[in-house]
């Protein structure tokens, strides 16, 4: 149980910056999504965090005491590795009780604490199991007890959950999420993809170019990113460019070729008239055949559709000069087909271009 | 039905060669000398405290040998296989290179260094540690420098191979679990490199056992290892049934150290953390 503080953390591989200026606070508790693409240095910060790799410049406190020159050993922050990196020579139980005997604790202490988790954890039956003899969910398991058993200050996850089929991917989800909030670990976790940062994180925090772009609740970075390249991280298929005509009452009319689109300015940036903007909106938000609305109806044409079981993307073209994509359930139109496109102005994210 | 395919047929060039170059030779040599001594030699050697001596010290050669390439190749080993240099294919190169030239050259390579009036004698009587020059050649030290010298490059690329192999987050999970470098070394990195020590060892181990031309020139003419007796009898003292009982007891000795080493290095390894080898 821990605060953690990264305080203008850098890191330099030669001429390549791979993190820039990081700051950032972890209350006690707390769980923490640093996302962003590979190369964005979420996992170098992970790295300098668990003292794998030293901080140019920047200073790690964990409660106040600062762990820049203390060696990972004497950190007490626990690591959970992508690939899991159990120890191949030892069992299930003896990978858990690992870090218990390096400390020499007490014999009846290890097998408490050890049994304890192994319960936790559900992989009660596999401790004489070798990590080759257990199913990769299974390791993964091993692994976390390895690093919670240790009760660390901080916990720190490396893209827990890329290395697994979907169906396991939502089950371990849900237990890594159980298993913290029990616990109540700081927590850092680090991945590419949105979707798990946020149903995990109580905070998200993008990351690009070795930089914070944003910070904020999981809804706020789903709903309301900040700019178009994270909008574009989070799901937002569609974007493409306009020039605001007018900005009146809180609503935006921005020409795209020529079509005029309102957009309601909820928005980071501060736009003005005659500014050059990105648009953005989720497919799941397109309407489609739906001519009860006055503004921002569009015709199209279907030029593709790739049904993907619970949703059909519809691919339609002829509104702006991109393509727009539509995510609908229960889709029955035929490529060919001319199709009315209704565009919800609140759905819509206005970004400036830079 | 499927057929199950055996490739066993790959293997019929090697397997016919050792068997006529070697295991029929091999044989062909024992008849000839029970026939003719029956196993008169092999009492002769075990009986005489002069033969058994020079096996003794063919073994303790070989296994200061073994060690000293141990404690130097492990460190090295480690360097390579973890190193992210640019230059990791140039160092391989360089570890490789003493093998372009033969043991006859690098031997009278370390006579001039080793020699009396050698390089390190010039240097320690110039420098003032010693006062008078130090007896090397011509002594099992400098037959011990030799087949390290000559016997390095097998350790290094034994232990790299293996060690290559050992995912580097094994030794970061150690780390974050409280281990300092010398634990993570005894708890994880070692017992998972054993594979790679046995093979290493085993390899010095019998090269050095077999070695000729380094004791024979950095030794000298009266110092005697196992080979240097088998080349005497044959080539000096005509005594091809000696010959050949020497060579046969060489070839048991080595079978048995290996088994003992095997042994031992899966017994340390099961205490250290439980992996069965076969």
């Amino acid at each position: 149980m821990a605060i953690l503080q990264l305080d203008n953390l850098t890191k330099r591989f030669g001429n390549f910056t791979a993190v820039e200026h990081v700051s950032l606070t972890v209350a006690d508790g707390e769980m923490v999504a640093l996302l962003g693409e590979s190369g964005c240095g979420k996992t170098t910060t992970l790295r300098m965090i668990a003292g794998f790799s030293e901080a140019d410049e920047g200073v790690i406190t964990i409660d106040g005491k600062v762990m820049n020159s203390i060696p990972a050993y004497k950190r007490n922050v626990g690591i959970f590795f992508q690939n899991y990196a159990l120890f191949p020579h030892l069992t299930a139980y003896d990978n858990i009780a690992f870090g218990l005997k390096v400390q020499k604790r007490d014999r009846h202490e290890i097998r408490e604490k050890v049994g304890k988790i192994i319960h936790m954890v559900k992989l009660d039956g596999l401790e004489k199991r070798y990590p080759r003899e257990l199913s990769g969910g299974q390791q993964q398991r091993v692994a976390l007890a390895r690093a919670l058993v240790m009760e660390p200050s901080v916990m720190l996850l490396d893209e827990p959950l890329s290395n697994l089929d979907a169906k396991l991917r939502i089950e371990m989800q849900e237990e890594i999420k159980r298993i913290q909030r029990v616990l109540g670990i700081t927590t850092i976790i680090v991945t590419h993809d949105q979707e798990e940062a946020i149903s995990l994180a109580h905070r998200v925090v993008v990351m690009d170019k070795g930089k914070i772009v944003q910070v904020g609740p999981p809804e706020e970075v789903f709903e309301n990113p900040c700019n178009a390249f994270i909008a574009d991280f989070m799901g937002f298929v569609n974007i493409f460019e306009g020039t605001v005509e007018s900005v009146a009452d809180g609503v935006m009319c921005i020409r795209c070729m020529d079509k005029l689109i309102e957009a309601e300015a909820a928005s980071c940036d501060e736009i003005v008239v005659g500014e050059a903007v990105k648009l953005a909106i989720r497919p799941e938000k397109l309407q489609l055949s739906d001519n009860k609305n006055s503004h921002n109806v569009f015709t199209g044409t279907i030029e593709s559709t790739t049904y993907k079981g619970n949703i059909t993307r519809v691919e339609i073209s002829g509104i702006i000069t991109e393509p727009l994509f539509a995510h609908k359930s229960d889709f029955y139109q035929k490529p060919g087909d001319t199709i009315g496109v209704y565009l919800p102005p609140d759905k819509i994210r206005v970004f400036k271009t830079k | 039905m499927s057929k199950k395919r055996n490739f066993f047929f790959l293997s019929f060039p090697t397997t016919f060669a050792l068997l006529v170059l070697f295991v029929a030779p091999m044989v062909y040599i024992l008849i000839n000398t029970l026939e003719q001594d029956g196993i008169a030699n092999f009492v002769k050697f075990l009986t005489d405290s002069f033969y058994l001596n020079i096996l003794k010290t063919t073994v303790i050669i070989s296994l200061k040998t073994t060690g000293i390439l141990l404690l130097l190749g492990y460190p090295t080993a480690y360097f390579l296989a973890r190193t992210t240099s640019k230059l990791k294919n140039t160092m391989m190169i360089i570890i490789l290179f003493p093998f372009l030239v033969s043991a006859v050259v690098r031997s009278y390579g370390w006579m001039v260094i080793l020699g009396n009036k050698g390089l390190l004698n010039q240097f320690l009587l110039a420098v003032g540690l010693i006062e008078n020059p130090l007896k090397i050649m011509y002594t099992s030290h400098a037959v011990i420098v030799g087949l390290v010298h000559l016997l390095l490059p097998y350790m290094i690329l034994s232990i790299t191979g293996v060690i290559q192999g050992i995912d580097k987050n094994l030794e970061y999970a150690a780390s974050s679990l409280g281990c300092n470098p010398l634990k993570t070394f005894f708890k994880v990195l070692l017992p998972l490199s054993t594979p790679g020590i046995i093979s290493g060892c085993t390899l010095v181990f019998t090269l050095s056992m077999t070695a000729y031309v380094t004791p024979r020139l950095l030794g000298g003419a009266n110092f005697r290892m196992m080979s240097t007796m088998v080349f005497q009898e044959v080539n000096v003292n005509f005594n091809w049934g000696l010959a050949s009982a020497i060579s046969y007891i060489l070839m048991f000795v080595i079978l048995l150290f290996l088994v003992v080493f095997n042994l031992a290095t899966a017994s340390i390894n099961q205490r250290v953390g439980g992996q069965k080898h076969a």
